[in-house]
């Protein structure tokens, strides 16, 4: 059921808040055991936030635009009552959060309810969820296989259809990887279109959060309460030019996903090749930044408390620390000169696309991915395609191709389109117009 | 071994200067990571960038 319908429901007094938050929180409870999607159900709190809802219904009073939607964060927002995480063990002695995180507190007064923490990589450092302290989080679609990081809790109960939103983190693609491996949509937004306040950080300067939904119009509304604002676009998107990025981004790719990025270029009237220069000095731009800034922000921990991280985290955020600020300074450098590259190609086009991985998610017993003929870490390298793309602050939406004909139980597959900054309208507009053709979109996992 | 390959003894200095001990676990982790860090500082540093381009502080779109 989309976010709209939900809410028509609820406030027509089709259906109680309470009960639906009841049946979500069971469904949590009893399916999540397969997928180890969440940490903590916010039963209490969730169950009395719909009590009023219904209360505040039956009085007649106004409510909310997301009046008793539920929806779950990755566990790395704070919540207020709880000691936020950030998927580890280490902050388990912060005093509980005294307030939600912004975002949080935006869609909570359009009365949308809270009833899950979601499981993510250890201080999102990593692209599969595999944590060590919660456990790896299983694709909906196939629980043999990742669900893709670092916000894969988020995006494996959107998958599993069981909330119809859910928030994460993008520091290098953690909201666009496991968005593709788990056939949702999940956007990166503008950097700086949404408050980070109550987030905690990975590499600040690269760090945005965003939704994970199953339709571009679920997106679109949790997005535009979040930002504060409305994204209405009232021109024609069916003559917008549409660059597809080769070079860098054309390599290894699954044929399904050549494939299906073809479609959708045919579908488009105005087409061209873009190729971007540098985009593999982008991304190791993008590694280092990262690197250095999460080791910075964790060098005080890792002095005196090094055994209580996960060892694969405690190992990079080190090598990160170690970092010469020389390297840093030029990598931040190149961010710059790689941002007016991109920038000056949006004079051209409208919408850029991309691949958001090279296939579909790895197995959880052989998590690499195949990349210039070598099998390599699925953690650290499933970014390679969303990494340089972090640098220049665009918002970028990941969106899911539909399972490839004639096999409903292919597995899913993602693409990146991405616009100028700002232009998030035109990027959602784009979008709901490919998914209303067919080309876009994967059903939710079956139980 | 390579001439710039990263050792043991280097990431040792390097975390001596910031206060920092490397477990006895982590040091073969740390010199994985840092000579993949390696690689990827290489490829940044060989890229020749105007004197007027400067770094991304206070970074905005």
């Amino acid at each position: 059921m989309s976010i709209s319908n939900l809410v028509h429901k609820i406030r027509d007094g089709e259906l109680s808040a309470e009960k639906h938050c009841r049946e979500t929180i069971q469904n949590l409870k009893a399916r999540d055991s397969k997928y180890h999607a969440v940490t903590r159900v916010l039963e209490d709190r969730a169950i009395t936030a719909a009590k009023q809802l219904d209360q505040k219904i039956a009085s007649g009073r106004v409510v909310g635009s997301l009046a008793g939607v539920p929806f779950g964060v990755k566990d790395l927002f704070d919540v207020q009552g709880l000691v936020t995480t950030a998927g580890s063990i280490t902050l388990n002695n912060n005093a509980p959060a005294s307030n939600d995180a912004e975002v949080v507190r935006r869609l909570c007064s359009e009365d949308a309810i809270p009833v899950a923490t979601l499981n993510m990589d250890e201080f999102a450092y990593g692209f599969a969820t595999e944590n060590a302290h919660y456990g790896t989080t299983c694709n909906p679609h196939d629980t043999a296989r990742l669900a893709g990081g670092s916000s894969g809790g988020s995006a494996a109960a959107v998958a599993a259809g069981m909330l119809p939103f859910t928030l994460g983190s993008d520091t290098n693609g953690s909201i666009r990887v496991p968005a593709s491996l788990c056939g949702v949509w999940g956007l990166r937004p503008t950097q700086g279109l949404l408050p980070l306040s109550g987030v905690y950080p990975f590499a600040a300067s690269l760090d945005v959060i965003g939704p994970f939904a199953q339709s571009v119009a679920d997106i679109r509304v949790v997005t535009e309460i979040m930002a504060g604002r409305k994204f209405e676009y009232k021109d024609d998107v069916d003559n917008l030019k549409v660059g597809l990025l080769g070079g860098w981004f054309a390599q290894d790719l699954s044929a399904d996903l050549q494939s299906g990025m073809q479609k959708i270029l045919q579908s488009c009237p105005i087409t061209c090749d873009v190729t971007l220069p540098e985009a593999n000095k982008a991304r190791a731009a993008s590694f280092v930044i990262t690197a250095a800034e999460g080791g910075n922000l964790h060098l005080p921990r890792l002095k005196t408390t090094p055994m209580a991280y996960d060892p694969a985290t405690r190992d990079r955020l080190m090598a990160g620390a170690l970092l010469p600020a020389s390297t840093v300074i030029q990598a931040q450098r190149l961010r710059n000169w790689f941002r007016d590259i991109l920038h000056s190609v949006f004079n051209e086009v409208d919408i850029l696309m991309a691949p958001a991985t090279v296939g579909i998610a790895p197995r959880l017993d052989q998590p690499t991915i195949m990349v210039g003929g070598k099998a390599v870490s699925a953690r650290a390298n499933l970014g390679l395609f969303t990494q340089p793309l972090s640098l220049a602050g665009m918002p970028v939406l990941s969106a899911p191709l539909p399972p490839s004909e004639g096999n409903q139980k292919s597995m899913p597959l993602g693409v990146q389109f991405i616009a100028a900054p700002g232009k998030e309208n035109m990027l959602l507009a784009f979008a709901e117009k490919l998914e209303r053709s067919g080309l876009l979109g994967f059903p939710v996992a079956s139980e | 071994m390579p001439e710039n390959e990263i050792t043991v003894k280097d990431i040792m200095v390097i975390a001596r200067q910031i206060g920092l001990s490397i477990p006895e676990q982590s040091v073969a982790g740390v010199l994985s990571n840092s000579q993949l860090l390696r690689g990827y500082c290489d490829l940044i540093c060989s890229m020749d960038l105007p004197d007027d381009c400067p770094p991304a502080y206070e970074y905005r779109p």
